[in-house]
C-alpha cells in the first residue's frame, strides 16, 4: 500500500464517525450518510494520484463526499448544496425532539455549518475549506445558529 | 457551564456516536485487494495539513504600516475592472508578506490595488479566482489586521457575497484608539450606504472605508439600527440592520471584527461576536523557557521567552508565550505556537505509535537588507513516552531542544530565501531519549516539510 493509501485510511479510521455525521445533514440518515462516506473514501482510495496536497486531505475527502450526496440525492436533476441541506430531514429526532426542531427551522446554509461544527466536530479552518467560506463567516454563522437555537429552544421552554 | 456552553453540549449529544466503520468494504468499493489495506491504524504524520508559513502578527503589523503610506487618491475609472483601476499599494512586498501569511495560495498580489482610504486607514483588495476578493484592511497601530476573503461572488445583487465589517482599536495601540467600518457591496447598483451615524460613498468595485467619528462612539458602542443601500438616484436597493459591535472605549474592543450588516428588515438587534475561551493568566503555569537565536514572533535574536500554560475558560489548556520579566497576558499573546494553543487537558495522545508531533513554523525577516525565512519547529510529545532528552541533530551539530508538560519549541540555524524550503545545512533531525540515553523517537523535519509542502 502506497503512503498516500496509508493516509487515507488512516484519516478514515480516525475521523469516520465525524465524516458520517457531518454528511447526515445531507442526506437526512445517518444509514445514507455512512454510504456516502464508504463511497467518498473508496473514490479517494482510486483517485488518490489527483490529491495534490493543495488543502488539508480531509478537505479533499469532504468535498469528494459532497458530490458523493448530491449525486445520491439528484433525481434526475442538479441540486445545490443548499437545496440537499434544505430538503434533509434531521436524522434521528427521536434524541432530541426539540432541538431536532429547531435544527430543522435552521437556514440550510446555518444548518450545514452547525452539522460540520458539532455533529463533524470540525475547527473553523476546514469548514470553511469545506463550504469555501472564509472563517469569519464560519463563525458569523455559527453565531446567528447560535441565536436562532436558543430562541427557538427558549421559546419551546416558555411553552411548558 | 454557561447557556451557550450547555446549548453546546445538548448539540453533540444530540449527534450519533456509533462507529459502524469498515474499512475493508472501502477498499472492495475502490477495487483493491483487502489484504492491501492494513488491519490496524497506520503511522501517523505530525499534521496532514500542507505546510503554510503560520500567521505572523508581527508581519502583518510592519505590512499594514506600510500600505497605509499611501497618500495617492484612488482612481475611478468606470467600466474598468476595479483591480486595474484603482492604485497599486505602495508596497506590494508588504502586500506579499501579508498575503503570504493570510491569504490562499492562488492570489495573484500583482493585481492588489488600494481601494479605499479614510484618514490614516486604507483598505488594500486583491481579487481571487474568477469573481472573488480578498481584503486587507490597514490601520496604523492595529497589529493582526488579517484579511478577509470571499472566493466567489456568484449573485453581486443579492448581497450574499458582500462583506461589510467594523472593527474598533482601543487605547495604547501606536495608533491610538480608531474605529473603521470597511467592505465591499457588489451590487453594481450600488452608490451609497446609509449606516444611520455614518452616509458612505462607495468606492469603484463597490469598496468603502470610513472612520466613525469620536463623538459618536458612546452612542453607538454594541448598538444597532436600521440600514440602507442605495442606488446613485437614492433608491433603496437594499435595507439591513447594522451592527456596529464595540466602540475603542468596550473592553472588547481590538479582539476581533464584528460583522456589520445583516441583510433584511426585519427585527434589528446587537449582535455580539463569538468570543474566544477566557484565559485565566493568574494560574500560567511556567513549562520552559528558551533564548532565541533568530527573531520569532514581536521578539529579537537574544532574548528570553517564556512558554507557560494557562486554563481556559471552557476547561481547556492553553499555551501562551511571554516575553522576558512579564506574566503572560493579553489574548494576542497567544498564537505563535500554532493552531493548537488550547487544547482538552487530557485524552489519549492522537497519535500512537508517535511520541513527536512537530510543527514548522516561517517568519520573514530581512537579514542585511535582504528578505529572509526563519525557522522553528514546536509541537507535542507523548507524555507518556517516558522521553527526559530531545534534540535537534544536524549534519553540523546538535542543538538541546527546550520542552516541559509535553510541549517542545526549537529554532533552526540559518535562514532560507524562500518560504518554500528548510534552510541550508540540513537535513535536521528530531531526536529523543529516555532517561537510559535509548533513542525512542525521531522526525526527518525536512521529510516532513517535503511531505506538507504542495506540488
Amino acid at each position: 500500500m502506497d503512503e498516500r493509501s496509508r493516509q487515507i485510511e488512516e484519516l478514515y479510521r480516525r475521523r469516520y464517525v465525524a465524516f458520517r455525521n457531518g454528511f447526515a445533514a445531507l442526506t437526512g440518515s445517518y444509514e445514507a450518510a455512512r454510504d456516502v462516506v464508504q463511497e467518498a473514501f473508496a473514490r479517494a482510495l482510486r483517485d488518490r494520484d489527483q490529491y495534490r496536497g493543495e488543502g488539508p486531505l480531509a478537505a479533499w475527502v469532504w468535498r469528494i463526499g459532497m458530490r458523493v450526496a448530491l449525486e445520491s440525492r439528484r433525481n434526475g436533476r442538479e441540486l445545490t448544496l443548499d437545496e440537499a441541506v434544505a430538503a434533509a430531514p434531521v436524522p434521528a429526532p427521536g434524541r432530541d425532539p426539540a432541538l431536532a426542531a429547531a435544527l430543522q427551522a435552521l437556514p440550510p446554509r446555518r444548518r450545514l455549518v452547525v452539522f460540520l461544527r458539532y455533529f463533524a466536530d470540525l475547527p473553523y479552518s476546514e469548514i470553511a475549506s469545506i463550504c469555501e467560506i472564509s472563517e469569519g463567516t464560519v463563525a458569523a454563522t455559527l453565531a446567528h445558529a447560535h441565536a436562532d437555537l436558543s430562541t427557538a429552544l427558549g421559546s419551546e421552554g416558555d411553552r411548558r | 457551564m454557561n447557556d451557550s456552553q450547555l446549548l453546546d453540549e445538548r448539540i453533540r449529544r444530540f449527534a450519533s456516536t456509533v462507529d459502524d466503520s469498515d474499512w475493508a468494504e472501502v477498499a472492495r468499493r475502490a477495487g483493491l485487494d483487502q489484504q492491501q489495506a492494513t488491519p490496524a491504524p497506520a503511522r501517523r504524520h505530525a499534521r496532514q495539513l500542507p505546510f503554510v508559513p503560520r500567521r505572523r502578527w508581527l508581519v502583518v503589523a510592519v505590512a499594514a504600516g506600510l500600505l497605509i503610506a499611501t497618500g495617492a487618491a484612488i482612481a475611478a475609472v468606470a467600466g474598468v475592472p476595479w483591480w486595474q483601476s484603482g492604485t497599486p499599494p505602495v508596497d506590494p512586498q508588504a502586500v506579499a508578506s501579508v498575503a503570504r501569511d493570510n491569504l490562499p495560495a492562488n492570489v495573484d498580489t500583482s493585481r492588489a490595488r488600494t481601494v479605499a482610504q479614510a484618514g490614516f486607514a486604507a483598505l488594500v483588495a486583491v481579487p481571487l479566482n474568477q469573481s472573488g476578493y480578498c481584503l486587507i484592511p490597514a490601520l496604523e497601530g492595529r497589529g493582526d489586521s488579517g484579511a478577509q476573503c470571499e472566493y466567489q461572488v456568484a449573485n453581486p445583487a443579492s448581497g450574499d457575497d458582500d462583506r461589510l465589517e467594523s472593527y474598533a482599536q482601543p487605547a495604547g495601540r501606536p495608533g491610538g484608539p480608531a474605529w473603521i467600518v470597511y467592505g465591499r457591496i457588489t451590487d453594481p447598483r450600488a452608490a451609497v450606504i446609509d449606516l444611520g451615524a455614518l452616509t458612505v460613498s462607495l468606492q469603484p468595485g463597490g469598496f468603502f472605508l470610513a472612520t466613525v467619528p469620536p463623538h459618536d462612539w458612546s452612542a453607538l458602542n454594541g448598538h444597532a439600527n436600521s440600514g440602507r443601500i442605495l442606488d446613485s438616484s437614492g433608491t433603496t436597493l437594499r435595507s439591513g440592520c447594522v451592527n456596529w459591535g464595540p466602540s475603542p472605549d468596550n473592553t472588547d474592543a481590538g479582539l476581533t471584527d464584528t460583522i456589520l450588516w445583516n441583510n433584511g428588515a426585519g427585527t434589528c438587534k446587537p449582535q455580539l461576536p463569538p468570543s474566544p475561551p477566557t484565559i485565566d493568566y493568574s494560574r500560567a503555569e511556567k513549562l520552559f523557557e528558551v533564548t532565541l537565536t533568530a527573531a520569532f514572533s514581536l521578539w529579537k535574536t537574544g532574548t528570553t521567552i517564556t512558554i507557560s500554560q494557562a486554563p481556559g475558560s471552557n476547561g481547556e489548556q492553553c499555551l501562551v508565550i511571554s516575553g522576558p520579566n512579564a506574566l503572560p497576558r493579553g489574548r494576542f499573546a497567544i498564537g505563535p505556537l500554532g493552531g493548537d494553543e488550547c487544547r482538552a487537558p487530557s485524552g489519549p495522545w492522537p497519535s500512537p505509535g508517535q511520541h513527536i508531533e512537530p510543527t514548522l513554523g516561517a517568519q520573514l525577516v530581512h537579514i542585511d537588507g535582504k528578505p529572509a525565512y526563519v525557522w522553528e519547529a514546536d509541537g507535542r510529545i507523548d507524555p507518556t513516552s517516558g522521553i527526559t532528552r530531545l534534540e535537534l541533530n544536524s549534519p553540523s551539530g546538535t542543538t538541546p531542544v527546550a520542552f516541559g508538560a509535553g510541549v517542545f519549541f526549537v529554532q533552526l540555524p540559518g535562514a532560507s530565501s524562500s518560504a518554500d524550503t528548510l534552510p541550508a545545512g540540513g537535513p535536521f533531525t528530531l531526536v529523543a531519549y529516555d532517561s537510559t540515553g535509548n533513542r525512542i523517537a525521531q522526525v526527518d523535519l525536512n521529510e516532513l516539510h517535503a511531505k506538507a509542502t504542495p506540488h
